[in-house]
């Protein structure tokens, strides 16, 4: 999984995916925010189960809430 | 007599309007020649509704006279951040995209605040689209902190910090998606609830980020931020994410007695960098609960620096959604920190963003039990520097921008990933004059814990009482 993401890309991607301009300065901060927000997430996918989902987030503090 | 009232908590003055030693229509003339006062240099409202503020209070007298039923909040003026929703009354959530937009629903909180008698004094300056954590605003003016106007106040929940603050209201409601009502909370010594995820109904209040905001209240004293909570937490049937966990009388449970309650300071992250006044205010807190009878225990948390990178993985693709239309057809009416904390989350995978999402639960259950299988709470700096001006903290360019978010939100945006519950509390002043908190975390819904904790804490200092003379 490449870390690094070309910031021609991300400007290709910004206006063709969303109709976005983005200035070859900023894709260059932009393409290492994503990476780095991606990287985050991809490490910690790696430890979530098939059987995950968003809306257990609400169980588990009512869950942890008891005492 | 007015800076008396003025000087009142909100619980003493709901008190005083009740048994009629003073009325609703006093103190919110009070209120309204205060805020009119401060206004020009610390800018922290946005819209005072003088007229309707005092035809509501005289209504209230009406009511206290005839020896109707009173709420909690009766004849007491609040003001709050202008992104809780009114049918038919303008709400801009401090942008400019939205300068006149009248949504067509009212808020279920404020529906709650209303039903308990509270007046309604204006609308307050907040961070535009409540994404910036200093109180900088472009477009409303930068509100400005009432101790020294040169610093921030926090944000984004900024106005209500400096209105509460600076006397010219008892209590106002916030909104912390990343630490923006225990930022303003901090910034300006006063008391702010960051409440449990889904603890407070967010219906018909603007969208910051879905799965992280929550709405909670600001005041002078712990006393007086219980008796908020209590009057807006619950279930909602207008918001599927309100918990349907039982509300208790937090008011009823302040008495003061801590002994024995272990409170943890924890050894990693939340100390990182901190200045040497900062750390000092701390170590006096800690005293001082020593005092009570607490058991401060020492111990290493699961590091939640490592959470940072998925709330912004979270925060990005959820405002971004939001804000995507504005983005593409009006991207100059953005301040440069919104536009530059939304954009990367046009082109962030989605399976990353339910990466993270999922996640969440995993890694908040890893941090309570390891937490608070030892503690009943833990206590770090809201801060870990002292409040800076705002010149230090006005972002050049994109580039700088998300470093200054990453300095002074390193130790709120952590529990809002979790979800739990977290108190913000004045603890004395630093070396620049300006005021340094704490921050007492919790397991979820254990509101009243850390509100137990925080009112002994009041008890015994006063911290709270202190005025600014901005």
């Amino acid at each position: 999984m490449p870390k690094n993401i070309d910031p021609q890309a991300v400007r290709r991607l910004a206006a063709q995916l969303r109709g976005l301009e983005v200035t070859e300065e900023r894709a260059a901060q932009l393409a290492v925010e994503i990476a780095r927000v991606n990287e985050a997430a991809r490490a910690e996918g790696a430890k979530n189960d098939f059987n995950d989902q968003p809306t257990n987030f609400a169980v588990t503090l009512a869950v942890l809430a008891k005492r | 007599m007015s800076a008396d009232l003025l000087n009142m908590s909100l619980c003493e003055v709901a008190q005083a309007i009740r048994r009629k030693r003073v009325s609703s229509l006093e103190v919110t003339r009070a209120c309204l020649a205060r805020a009119k006062a401060v206004q020009p240099t610390v800018n922290c409202f946005i819209a005072i509704e003088e007229d309707e503020a005092l035809r509501a209070a005289r209504a209230a007298d009406r009511a206290v006279k005839r020896g109707a039923k009173l709420g909690s909040l009766h004849g007491v003026p609040l003001a709050h951040k202008d992104m809780f929703y009114r049918a038919g009354r303008v709400s801009t959530g401090g942008s400019k995209i939205l300068r006149d937009y009248r949504p067509t629903v009212t808020a279920t909180v404020v529906e709650r605040l209303a039903a308990a008698g509270a007046i309604w004094l204006g609308n307050l300056n907040m961070a535009e689209f409540a994404a910036n954590p200093t109180g900088h605003n472009e477009h409303w003016g930068d509100c400005c902190n009432p101790w020294n106007t040169a610093h921030i106040t926090g944000g984004s929940s900024s106005g209500s910090g400096a209105a509460v603050a600076a006397r010219t209201c008892y209590g106002s409601l916030g909104s912390d998606t990343g630490g923006s009502i225990r930022l303003p909370a901090a910034a300006n010594g006063v008391v702010g609830l960051k409440p449990t995820y889904g603890r407070v109904s967010r219906h018909a209040i603007l969208p910051r980020v879905w799965s992280l905001d929550t709405v909670g209240p600001l005041t002078r004293t712990v006393r007086d931020c219980a008796r908020i909570t209590a009057v807006i937490a619950g279930a909602d049937p207008l918001d599927p994410t309100a918990s349907a966990q039982p509300v208790p009388n937090y008011e009823r449970l302040l008495d003061r007695r801590i002994r024995g309650w272990k409170i943890g300071v924890p050894r990693n992250h939340f100390y990182d960098g901190i200045a040497e006044d900062v750390r000092r205010a701390m170590e006096e807190s800690l005293a001082v609960l020593r005092s009570l009878g607490a058991r401060i225990i020492e111990l290493d948390v699961p590091d939640p620096q490592h959470t940072y990178q998925l709330t912004n993985a979270i925060g990005q693709v959820e405002s971004a959604t939001i804000y995507a239309n504005w983005l593409r057809e009006r991207p100059q009416d953005f301040s440069l920190v919104v536009r530059t904390r939304t954009e990367a989350g046009m082109l962030v995978p989605g399976v990353s963003y339910l990466e993270a999402l999922n996640a969440r639960p995993r890694i908040a259950a890893e941090f309570v039990r390891q937490v608070y299988g030892t503690v009943d709470a833990l206590h770090a700096p809201v801060m870990t520097m002292p409040v800076p001006t705002r010149a230090e903290t006005t972002p050049g360019e994109s580039g700088e921008v998300m470093d200054m978010l990453a300095r002074l939100t390193r130790n709120t945006r952590p529990i809002n990933f979790l979800g739990l519950p977290s108190l913000a509390v004045p603890a004395g002043f630093a070396d620049n004059g300006l005021p340094v908190a704490f921050q007492l975390i919790g397991r979820p819904f254990a509101e009243d814990v850390l509100l137990r904790i925080g009112d002994a804490f009041q008890a015994e200092t006063d911290w709270h009482a202190r005025a600014p003379t901005s």
